[in-house]
């Protein structure tokens, strides 16, 4: 049994009077491919919110290797271990792809003033190393021939796989990735779920959001599934498929199988 | 006591005037999304509108006043569709420099047209009136009756209108609005021609008591902007509420402490209330 | 090619220095070395407010302020305390960033609009409070004769003095020259990356494990520092304070002189700041009113030209190197 590397705790979330998540309780183990469905407005995004420090928790905890970072700065909770993309795929539109990746490192350097501007030996190597994984990652997720291109210009699909490259140039032990391949086409689909698995072959840890069946259920070792913020069942994909509250969740009660 | 009265009634009515211009300002706030850094001039260009009306062409004050806000009404509407709109899709840094040049044209605009001093309007309604123990004039009375009845107005509008319900739905999303066929770039104009309005009608109001002069729409666009912060920007009720708050603190603090200091006293609520609550008192987000 | 390339850029720069360091040698009118004096002053101020503007994108309107902290601190060590100008420079700097910190902290928990306008608020009550508190500063009448930097004593009994006009630009060509040098050199390092990631997206940044509150801080109190540091060499310069040197119009102008010459780079600030300053120095009797002037400039860059003359010009560089192509 691998180990246990996130625990979400009887986590609850409120906006105002609306309860977006509701006394979730769930684990994540280290190695595995994690994925999290559920029909839209379930409360899969505001979840990861509420795991990266975007949101402050109402009730409950998140524990992350054993250490409680329930509503630690975003930031911080990055430096931990844990780095997340976002559903609009995001990154930083006015740099070139190579750009991009350099500065995702910079959490685990300290780039100091002094050395800076007096130009130091450990200031200049530190750089260099950022350089270097900004490469080494992009290499990784193929986008070498685009490393020179205005991230705002690429494509789609190459921006996916930017805003996922960006994650893993901070060194993640678990990488949450929302909707990786939300709007791009069957071929495409396929070329990300490779890249997830080769992410997963690096020892890195992934939780999914996914809608797209193959995805979400081909994928990953576990599936845990959401309604209105609540934990309907939790299990290998298989199980989970089979499960009668899952078919309601998504098809309504008149549903027969 | 009396002394007290004085400050509380002078405060209402000072108020009443930043009521009014925070009121057009959360308006435009509302649709434009950015702050209307140029309000301000608006302010300052309806004074002395008025001001030439009264003085130049002998037209009496309640003329004078109407026109200025006709006037001030479509210098709004040329400014929104020459400077803002262009704009609408930049970044606020592009529409916060854009206004900064507005108001270098317009503030200088006056200085040289008008010259620096501190122009005098014509005594109006001078006629005091003594109420528990202490004197105050019509023109006051007024100020405070026109603005009780403009923001009367401005609320059966935007309530009671279609035309108000359609810029209540563009404040609140203007993608859906677009997409139920409202003409967003009419509600602009429109909400840009009632926040300059509402400019000119308090400049024109307190131009009988305080002194017209180039650089007046500063003060009073600074503090205008502590109050939307405080009041929520976008939020009428807030800029109502806080435009009288604002008055009234202000009245008070400069009757008791030092007028010089009443500016820093207000900007230093404004900072206080922004460490604790960084988007304002009523602000969402 | 890109040898040849790398060599041309450095070309350039060495004739400016040569240019810029000989041109008391050339230039006797006292009046155009005054505006060569200024010009390096405002290009320093706007040099630093452009980190924070430019490269961390966010819009910071008390500049003004910290370049009359700066003065005001400087005036005041040397007149009421007799201080010596050096240490009073580098007390004058510190005491810059300080109230950096004090009014940073506060203001950085804002964004935005409300960053902009909680900034130029901070900048009126500072200007308020030089102008009421008469007892330290003078308030209106000012504060009048600040001397010009003592002399620097140099082996075998030679002194440099800074009462001529050359020396004064000397010592403000070499403080802007490090000034850029600096700014320089943050910017192409991992901490501008750090800054243009901020601008670029605050929420992804922080999802990657940057700090936006201290990265933004941070570039705050550099572009402070060097803010005070203009300041400072006003002060001695001019030799005369009065509070309107930290007032908004101030900044005003700053910003303008950043957006005409483009936001965001470093020659950017360097231009609209010399070039402005020429030309208002220079219309200063005309009864063109100068402001106005600004106003209708800077709408019309906003609007049709917003990387001011530097991307204009680079603009103009690739329509130029596309032609070639063809």
């Amino acid at each position: 049994m691998n180990e246990m590397l996130l625990e979400v705790k009887d986590v609850s979330k409120d906006f105002g009077g609306l309860r977006a998540i509701d006394h979730l309780d769930f684990q994540i183990r280290e190695g595995e491919i994690f994925s999290i469905i559920g029909p839209n407005g379930s409360g899969k995004t505001t979840l990861f919110n509420v795991i990266t420090g975007f949101h402050p928790v109402t009730k409950g905890k998140v524990i992350f290797q054993g250490e409680d970072i329930t509503n630690l700065k975003p930031f911080t909770i990055a430096r931990k271990g844990i780095t997340r993309t976002f559903q609009l795929t995001t990154v930083f539109t006015g740099e070139t792809t190579l750009d991009n990746l350099i500065v995702g490192h910079r959490l685990r350097i300290k780039a100091g003033l002094w050395g800076t501007v007096m130009g130091s030996r450990y200031t200049r190597s530190e750089e260099k190393r950022c350089r270097e994984k900004a490469e080494e990652v992009l290499e990784f997720i193929g986008l070498t021939r685009l490393k020179n291109v205005t991230a705002g210009n690429l494509p789609q699909e190459a921006q996916k796989r930017l805003s996922i490259g960006l994650a893993l140039t901070t060194d993640p032990r678990l990488l949450l990735l929302d909707e990786p391949t939300g709007g791009v086409n069957f071929k495409e689909t396929s070329g990300l779920i490779s890249l997830i698995e080769k992410i997963r072959d690096q020892k890195i840890t992934i939780c999914l959001i996914e809608h797209k069946m193959k995805v979400a259920m081909d994928l990953p070792d576990r599936v845990l599934v959401l309604n209105y913020g609540r934990k309907i069942t939790e299990g290998v994909p298989m199980d989970v498929s089979k499960d009668q509250r899952v078919i309601e969740a998504y098809l309504g009660k008149n549903y027969n199988a | 006591m009396s002394l007290f009265i004085q400050q509380v009634l002078n405060g209402i009515m000072l108020g009443s005037v930043y009521s009014l211009v925070a009121l057009g300002l959360t308006l435009e706030y509302g649709i434009l999304h950015i702050p209307n850094f140029a309000h301000g001039v608006l302010y300052m260009a309806g004074a002395y509108v008025t001001f030439l009306l009264a003085t130049a062409v002998g037209l009496n004050f309640w003329l004078a006043m109407l026109i200025a806000m006709i006037v001030l009404g479509l210098i709004g509407i040329l400014i929104e569709r020459l400077v803002y709109r262009p704009l609408m899709l930049e970044s606020h840094l592009s529409s916060f420099i854009a206004a900064i040049g507005l108001i270098f044209i317009f503030v200088d605009g006056a200085l040289n047209i008008f010259g620096p001093d501190f122009k005098r309007f014509p005594p109006t309604h001078t006629q005091a009136f003594h109420i528990l123990g202490v004197t105050i004039t019509l023109q006051r009375i007024i100020i405070i009756g026109v603005t009780v009845i403009l923001i009367v107005l401005l609320h059966l509008f935007i309530k009671k209108t279609i035309m108000g319900a359609t810029i209540e739905a563009t404040a609140q999303d203007r993608e859906g609005a677009q997409l139920m066929g409202i003409n967003v770039k009419r509600v602009r104009m429109i909400v840009f021609a009632l926040g300059s309005a509402l400019a000119a009608a308090a400049a024109a109001l307190i131009a009988p008591i305080h002194l017209v002069h180039p650089g007046m729409g500063g003060p009073v666009i600074l503090k205008a902007f502590v109050i939307i912060i405080l009041g929520g920007m976008g939020s009428m009720p807030g800029a109502i509420i806080g435009g009288f708050i604002m008055g009234l603190v202000e009245s008070l603090s400069g009757g008791y402490i030092s007028t010089s200091y009443n500016e820093v006293f207000a900007f230093g609520v404004l900072v206080i209330v922004l460490t604790i609550r960084p988007t304002g008192l009523f602000g969402a987000k | 090619m890109a040898g040849k390339l790398f060599s041309f850029k450095n070309l350039i720069i060495l004739l400016l220095l040569i240019f810029a360091f000989t041109i008391p040698c050339w230039v006797t009118s006292r009046f155009i070395l005054h505006i060569v004096i200024m010009c390096c002053i405002w290009a320093m101020a706007a040099t630093s407010m452009n980190l924070m503007m430019g490269y961390t994108g966010q819009i910071n309107l008390a500049h003004g302020a910290f370049f009359g902290i700066g003065a005001y601190s400087a005036g005041l060590l040397i007149l009421k305390v007799g201080m010596n100008f050096w240490p009073a420079l580098i007390l004058a700097c510190i005491i810059t960033v300080f109230v950096g910190l004090i009014i940073g902290l506060p203001a950085l928990r804002t964004r935005g609009s409300y960053f902009a306008i909680g900034t130029m608020c901070f900048n009126v009550i500072v200007t308020v409070i030089i102008d009421s508190w008469e007892d330290l500063t003078e308030g209106a009448r000012g504060l009048l004769g600040i001397p010009r930097p003592a002399p620097i004593s140099l082996p075998f009994g030679m002194e440099i003095t800074f009462t001529s006009m050359p020396a004064m630009y000397y010592l403000v060509l070499t403080s802007l020259l490090l000034t850029i040098w600096i700014i320089y050199r943050i910017v192409h390092s991992m901490l501008g990356r750090t800054f243009i990631a901020i601008k670029g997206n605050e929420e992804l940044s922080e999802s990657l494990g940057i700090s936006a509150m201290r990265t933004k801080l941070l570039s705050f109190l550099i572009s402070t520092f060097f803010a005070g540091w203009a300041g400072v060499l006003y002060a001695s310069y001019i030799g005369f304070l009065s509070p309107e040197i930290s007032d908004y119009h101030v900044t005003f102008e700053l910003l303008i002189f950043c957006m005409i010459g483009g936001l965001g780079t470093m020659v950017g600030p360097l231009i609209g700041a010399i070039i402005l300053t020429i030309i208002s120095e220079l219309l200063h009797g005309i009864a063109i009113p100068r402001m106005v002037a600004y106003g209708f400039l800077l709408v019309i860059i906003t609007i049709f030209l917003p990387g001011g003359i530097t991307g204009g010009i680079k603009m103009l560089w690739l329509r130029w190197n596309r032609k070639g192509e063809q």
